[in-house]
């Protein structure tokens, strides 16, 4: 008797769980649709500028048919850039100590905001890269044919890649103390990783310059991310075995996601 | 209903002192309590394990006679917690911060709804329920914090020194508010540093000073000690023996 009443109070107690999850996403979703617009331009600029200069001045200097292929890193630089954005706003609410506190105040469990939270940056990146690809299209025209791309791919890359950097995101917040930081964590951690994560390479074309170069840019997420993208563009010839990329990233997600929470929570002293 | 800490101690990650040390207290249903002290002193320590924000390094909390060990999340259903700094949502108005205020305790929509109307003419906010924080004055600010504190009716209430800061008419505002609150049956503990407000509102009076009880008894109790001086005389008398102590 005993221990069915305490499990029907546990039932309850989930049941409550779930239901200020959410409320809390959709509070989230709300913000994200009244932002997205605003987002969507300054992606539109930086990926429409990136990519008319790849596609239309750089053939002159002999760089020919790398529209696409740059089109494939910009679909993941834009999730960093968000990320990177999401990190400030997280880091100056901690230590201003403003909504968030209020949140770890809710009756649901620390572990439910931070898991909510990732959900909701995953979803707000997922939205400004897929955002990029008809914009790829528009300014990439026939260099972009939207038939020989393996959509089921692009959208599962997408989403894991959209995943993991908001996992990844809640690490780097557990380093960042004062958003005065939160530049140096970006111009010396997260700027190297993006341009030598394959930005205007392929990991083999690296491996074929300089393996130990091309082994030690197996360090970057972006590395992952960006080769997913190609396989989904270009097939998988040229590049990573494309579930190599996603496992790795979903490995880097649990793990970064699980330690990012657990140091942040410890030095936010949370209940 | 009562929540007791248990001979709390509380040493911030990488501090040296203790921002509490062995704390007991104990806050039985309809009373209003004030945690006084000065700056400094473990106030909003306390109230932040109180509410269940933060953890403590040693010492236990009960709710009801119970230990409140991993079911934390369901013992801050309890209590409204008001903290001394703005933590309200910038991005939506007052209205939804409110309406969110009850959602976030799990009331469904109706019931989130009814609650946030009855909140605001409580609180006679009515003009300024479409406005962002941001565009609020101090006061209005707080008077919102505390709305939303108690949205989900919780039977405890801890104010984190509601009227820091504020200029005099709007501490009164405040004060009134409170009263409210108090003839509608709630605990309330309200942390302060200011003398005449804990006279004012609290029937009981607990005075802390680095991270230690010095003295927690009614009012009239403490009045009556020291030949019905004013609070204030008795507060500087207080803290003055343990300077004195701790010379010697
Ligand atoms: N996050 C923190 N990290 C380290 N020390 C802290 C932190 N918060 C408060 N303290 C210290 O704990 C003591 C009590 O602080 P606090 O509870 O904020 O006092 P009060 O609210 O009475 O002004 C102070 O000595 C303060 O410096
Ligand atoms: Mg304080």
């Amino acid at each position: 008797m005993k221990k069915k009443n305490s499990s029907i109070k546990n039932s309850n107690k989930l049941q409550t769980f779930r239901k200020i999850t959410w409320q809390l996403m959709r509070a989230d979703l709300r913000v994200i649709v009244k932002d997205i617009k605003d987002k969507w331009i300054n992606a539109l600029l930086w990926g429409s500028c990136t990519l008319i200069v790849i596609a239309y001045i750089m053939p002159a200097f002999g760089l020919k048919d790398f529209g696409l292929f740059q089109a494939a890193s910009i679909l993941i630089s834009v999730i960093g850039f968000e990320t990177y954005n999401q990190m400030f706003i997280i880091v100056m609410n901690l230590e201003q100590r403003k909504y968030m506190f209020y949140l770890f105040t809710l009756p649901i469990p620390v572990a439910c905001i931070f898991f909510q939270k990732i959900m909701t940056y995953t979803i707000n990146s997922m939205l400004i890269s897929l955002f990029m690809i008809p914009l790829s299209k528009l300014i990439l025209l026939d260099q972009m044919n939207l038939a020989t791309i393996n959509w089921t791919k692009l959208l599962f890359a997408i989403t894991i890649s959209s995943f993991f950097f908001s996992c990844f995101l809640i690490f780097i917040v557990s380093f960042a103390k004062k958003t005065s930081q939160v530049e140096h964590i970006f111009m010396r951690v997260v700027f190297p990783l993006w341009f030598f994560g394959g930005f205007q390479f392929s990991w083999q074309k690296l491996f074929e310059i300089n393996q130990y170069a091309a082994y030690c840019s197996l360090i970057s997420p972006y590395t992952y991310a960006t080769e997913a993208v190609r396989v989904a563009f270009f097939g998988q010839a040229e590049f990573i075995q494309y579930w190599i990329c996603i496992t790795s990233m979903l490995i880097g997600s649990a793990f970064f996601g699980i330690y990012g929470y657990k140091r942040l929570k410890k030095r936010l002293d949370l209940a | 209903m009562f929540i007791e800490l248990k001979n709390v101690t509380k040493i911030y990650p990488g501090a040296k002192t203790k921002a509490l040390d062995d704390v007991s207290l104990s806050f039985k249903q309809g009373e209003t309590v004030a945690l006084l002290g000065v700056n400094g002193s473990g106030k909003t320590t306390c109230s932040s394990i109180l509410c269940g924000l933060h953890k403590m390094t040693k010492g236990s909390l009960y709710f009801d006679g119970k230990e409140i060990k991993n079911d934390i999340a369901q013992y801050r259903q309890n209590i409204g917690y008001c903290p001394q700094n703005c933590t309200l949502n910038d991005n939506i108005s007052v209205y939804d911060n409110l309406l969110q205020g009850a959602l976030f305790y799990g009331l469904d929509s109706i019931q989130a709804e009814k609650a946030t109307e009855k909140i605001i003419s409580l609180f006679s906010m009515h003009k300024y329920i479409d406005k962002m924080p941001p565009t609020l004055s101090g006061g209005w600010i707080q008077r919102v914090m505390i709305a939303r504190s108690i949205i989900h009716d919780p039977q405890f209430v801890i104010l984190d020194e509601p009227t820091v800061g504020l200029d005099p008419a709007i501490r009164h505002t405040i004060w009134k508010i409170i009263e409210q609150l108090k003839m509608a049956g709630k605990t309330l503990i309200i942390t302060t540093h200011y003398l005449d407000e804990a006279d004012l509102l609290c029937d009981r009076i607990v005075i802390i000073d680095e991270g230690k009880i010095l003295r927690d008894c009614t009012k009239e109790s403490l009045k009556n000690e020291h030949e019905n001086k004013d609070l204030e005389a008795i507060f500087i008398k207080l803290t003055q023996e343990i300077e004195n102590e701790k010379e010697e």
